[in-house]
């Protein structure tokens, strides 16, 4: 309640918080953007080190 | 169960090392998040079936990341992060003795569709890229994965206030470079 009263005040301390939540958001949206992005693939390489370290589990 | 493994790298490796990448934002670390995943599954060996496979290995990726996000964070003394001493570090540095802000936030002008367009989320991700990395993980912890800040002081044995300070200014970087390379149109 204390908050919400100093928030309905406190200009700087909207701006900060709707700057935190576009923040929030523009990252998010990065994220999405990269997870989404199917031309990023793990290379040959890392799957060839990948199955390899399987396989040693097998032992 | 290592025949079920091999499988899951070809289907969903590359989704995994995505969704790795995004948040750890480095390749060679996202490529160890995805073997030290395939690794646990064989491990854990409880996958039921109930959910996805997909699901189910991207629930022990996110574990992962948390884990490499708290080891990036504690390979530097806090004390480097936040430029104080830890235990004299206060909120004295963002507000007067009054209380009010010494550096008061002021509007990020940005347009509605900002987050639809590719420049604008290059230049974020030269952003995040210019964040030392240990405040981007904390960020990426706290904001993005919504961990919870009691877990996040007692994993890096800081307290609340350090735990604020860097977070703080992991935003205000974040915050400081996009109002310089952004320019609203």
């Amino acid at each position: 309640m204390k908050l919400k009263f100093h928030l309905f005040i406190c200009d700087a301390c909207n701006r900060f918080n709707q700057q935190l939540r576009l923040l929030n958001k523009a990252v998010k949206r990065l994220i999405q953007t990269t997870e989404s992005d199917n031309t990023i693939q793990l290379s040959l390489e890392a799957k060839a080190r990948i199955t390899s370290a399987i396989e040693s589990k097998k032992h | 169960m290592t025949n079920n493994v091999n499988d899951w790298l070809s289907e969903h490796g590359d989704y995994l090392y995505r969704f790795a990448l995004a948040r750890l934002r480095d390749q060679h670390q996202a490529e160890d998040a995805v073997q030290e995943t395939m690794l646990a599954a064989i491990k854990s060996n409880s996958f039921e079936g109930e959910s996805s496979a997909r699901t189910w290995l991207t629930g022990i990726l996110k574990h992962k990341i948390i884990d490499l996000q708290l080891k990036q964070i504690r390979e530097q003394p806090i004390s480097a992060l936040v430029d104080l001493d830890a235990s004299d570090t206060s909120m004295d540095d963002f507000f007067d003795e009054s209380g009010h802000w010494l550096d008061k936030p002021q509007t990020l002008e940005m347009p509605e569709n900002a987050l639809q367009q590719k420049q604008f989320l290059s230049i974020l991700n030269a952003c995040m890229d210019k964040l030392p990395t240990k405040l981007a993980a904390i960020f990426m912890m706290r904001d993005v994965h919504e961990t919870d800040n009691e877990n996040i002081c007692k994993e890096l044995n800081i307290t609340a206030t350090n735990a604020w300070v860097m977070l703080y200014r992991a935003r205000m970087g974040l915050r400081k470079c996009l109002e310089i390379h952004w320019v609203v149109r």
